[in-house]
């Protein structure tokens, strides 16, 4: 599969139909791959695909469009339903950007492979669509998979030029549910309780923000200084605001690729509450982001006949 | 040298505040049991903030523009830190370099420092993205900059040693350790000494930096992909600046100051809209010029850089401090490519 999404890249390249080519790389460390920007096509055996590909690179597809290049990316089914959410957006347009979609097994968190299996001690490190092993230990990728990938619908890319691989069946609504559900079971109180816990433990790094194609303010929320909207410190109710200010703001926009909890160095849960938000603007206004690139968002339009539950 | 297991050190401590790793906490905290005390490694943060908490209060003050309502807070009274590393030892000393040096002392850090124990553990296994051994003067089993300092023999005990006045008297109760603990000790040692990275190239790099710093080819990798969150300059145990706000607590006030990230736009941003560093370009550059340029030139000795690798295996985006110094002396010895 890598070499058919070389051939492309390559050919991409060659031809000028792109300035630079979106994709992944090996890491300098065991369990990671990097972003990479490839220019010049002599350098497409850079790029790699396996389970390692964890981040949404539609964020940068967005900066690189409006650094005015033409701009082409390797792309699973949340990057191409990103893509499909900034051009309903208005960042861009469809036919600024050219993607190699390639459906995706789902992707596996390298934190999560660091505390499995610990240091590699130079052992060999295999890790395939079957499984990921370090010497003699091995486990399937199919079983570590991230929280995100494990309720993934739509593995398959929605929006691509060329298609690489067989088409991957996403999950049903019902599977998909079920985390948020279980979630839902609980009290008010309990998950008020649970959330302000996890919560509790961020650094303010922003790397949850950094990381997400979605969050693309020119000034974010929490840096804003007038009017202040929050204190900068460690007390807990600023940390509570920050992470629910932040989801707030992707009502109807979220992927769910699961970048923001992939990064976060201080392993704050955000996958239940965010499939939570889905799975109710999909009850509420039939839409699931970044599938229709004509249909903006629910949250930035209105019809006449919105449910308004919240009103009535 | 004396003996001990994680309790018995811990009891030598009886009557101080003492912070450590708490696992659950995924960063250093106070413990009040020796059951408490996970390890370093289990966790992204160093032990910086037990000298420059993430958020310190500075002062209280009752009326805005009244100086005569502000009050200190608290004064720190002697407390220990369980489980620097000896990279984490020697970045306190670089940041007490910045903080106290000079016509000004920062008395908030310089009491800390001051009142604080370091217990200092080696190193007999580095991680894989350790490199302290590849600065002049480091290693994993440098006792630079601790109090006590701690050789693991085994799972449970470790060899420990009184590296200060203070630290020799408070584990003076412990039992003397045997020729044959010493032993263990000196073969954990060489296997620390043997395994740590030596490879980062690290001499003359302040200078090789200084002629790459208008050098697009060299910086146009690592800036495309930086994300531009602050995970390496939070996760590092020499970064140290902060920025200092005012907050209204009930019918107070607080002035205090939080960790703040050359990464992030804010930083550089000006009151006139202008930024000097607009882009990631320009943020990731910093970080990497003062890590092992700029800071080796300013103060003499040291890159600020001490090889912890944390920075390394917490970037979402694989930017690797141990490649840039490779490349810098590669782009050097071998023309522009690298």
């Amino acid at each position: 599969m890598i070499e058919k999404i070389r051939e492309i890249a390559k050919s991409w390249l060659d031809e000028g139909k792109v300035d630079v080519i979106i994709g992944y790389g090996e890491g300098t460390t065991p369990f990671t791959t990097k972003p990479i920007f490839i220019t010049d096509s002599a350098d497409v055996s850079k790029l790699v695909w396996n389970p390692l590909c964890r981040l949404n690179l539609a964020g940068y597809v967005r900066r690189e469009i409006l650094s005015g290049k033409k701009v082409g990316v390797i792309a699973k089914g949340c990057d191409s339903r990103s893509i499909g959410l900034l051009i309903s957006e208005k960042q861009f347009e469809r036919k600024d950007v050219s993607i190699i979609g390639v459906p995706c097994g789902g992707m596996v968190d390298s934190k999560t492979l660091r505390k499995e299996f610990g240091e590699s001690n130079g052992e060999r490190v295999i890790a395939d669509w079957e499984k990921i092993s370090v010497g003699d230990k091995s486990i399937p990728t199919k079983e570590i998979l991230s929280n995100a990938c494990k309720i993934c619908r739509y593995p398959t890319p929605i929006h691509y030029d060329e298609l690489v691989g067989e088409k991957i069946e996403g999950i049903s609504v019902e599977e998909h549910d079920k985390p948020a559900l279980e979630m839902l079971e609980k009290s008010k109180p309990e998950r008020w309780e649970f959330y302000n816990k996890e919560f509790s433990r961020c650094i303010r790094c922003y790397a949850c923000r950094q990381a997400c194609p979605t969050c693309y303010c020119d000034e974010c929320f929490v840096d804003s200084k007038d009017p202040k909207w929050m204190e900068k410190g460690q007390h807990p109710t600023d940390l509570t605001l920050w992470s629910l200010g932040r989801i707030y703001h992707q009502i109807g926009r979220c992927v769910e690729c699961g970048s923001c909890e992939s990064v976060c160095p201080m392993d704050i849960p955000f996958t239940e509450i965010l499939a939570g938000m889905s799975k109710r603007v999909r009850e509420l206004f039939d839409y699931e982001s970044g599938i229709a690139v004509d249909e903006p968002p629910p949250l930035q339009t209105f019809r006449y006949d919105d449910p308004q539950e919240f009103i009535m | 040298m004396k003996v001990g297991t994680k309790k018995e050190i811990f009891d030598c401590l009886r009557g101080m505040k003492v912070y450590a790793p708490v696992g659950e906490k995924l960063r250093f905290g106070e413990v009040k049991s020796s059951d408490e005390i996970g390890s370093p490694e289990s966790i992204p943060l160093s032990p910086k903030e037990a000298f420059v908490p993430q958020d310190e209060t500075l002062f209280f003050y009752d009326r805005p523009n009244d100086p005569s309502s502000i009050k200190e807070p608290a004064d720190v009274e002697r407390f220990a830190v369980w489980g620097l590393h000896p990279c984490d030892a020697k970045a306190m000393q670089l940041i007490g370099k910045v903080y106290t040096e000079g016509d000004y002392v920062d008395t908030y850090f310089a009491r800390r420092y001051e009142a604080s124990v370091k217990i200092v553990i080696g190193c007999p296994n580095p991680r894989e993205t350790c490199f302290c051994g590849s600065f002049d003067g480091m290693g994993p089993f440098s006792e630079t900059g601790s109090d006590i300092f701690l050789i693991p023999l085994d799972s449970e005990r470790f060899l420990v040693k009184g590296t200060t006045e203070i630290g020799e008297k408070l584990i003076a109760s412990l039992p003397d350790a045997t020729d044959e603990d010493i032993a263990r000790g000196e073969e954990q040692k060489k296997h620390g000494e043997d395994t740590i990275d030596r490879s980062v190239p690290t001499e003359g790099l302040e200078n090789t930096m200084q002629t790459l710093f208008d050098n697009e080819d060299f910086w146009s990798d690592l800036y495309h992909r930086c994300l531009g969150c602050g995970i390496c300059t939070y996760v590092c145990p020499s970064c140290y600046c902060f920025d200092i706000q005012d907050e209204r607590v009930g019918d107070k006030y607080r002035r205090y100051r939080v960790w703040d990230s050359c990464q992030f736009g804010l930083f550089t941003l000006e009151a006139s809209g202008h930024n000097p560093r607009p882009t990631q370009k320009e943020r990731i550059r910093q970080r990497m010029m003062h890590k092992l340029s700029f800071f080796k030139l300013r103060y003499g000795d040291d890159q600020l850089c001490v090889g912890c690798g944390r920075c390394v295996s917490e970037c979402p985006v694989g930017i690797d401090i141990r490649d840039v110094a490779k490349r810098a002396d590669a782009f050097i010895k071998g023309g522009s490519n690298g």
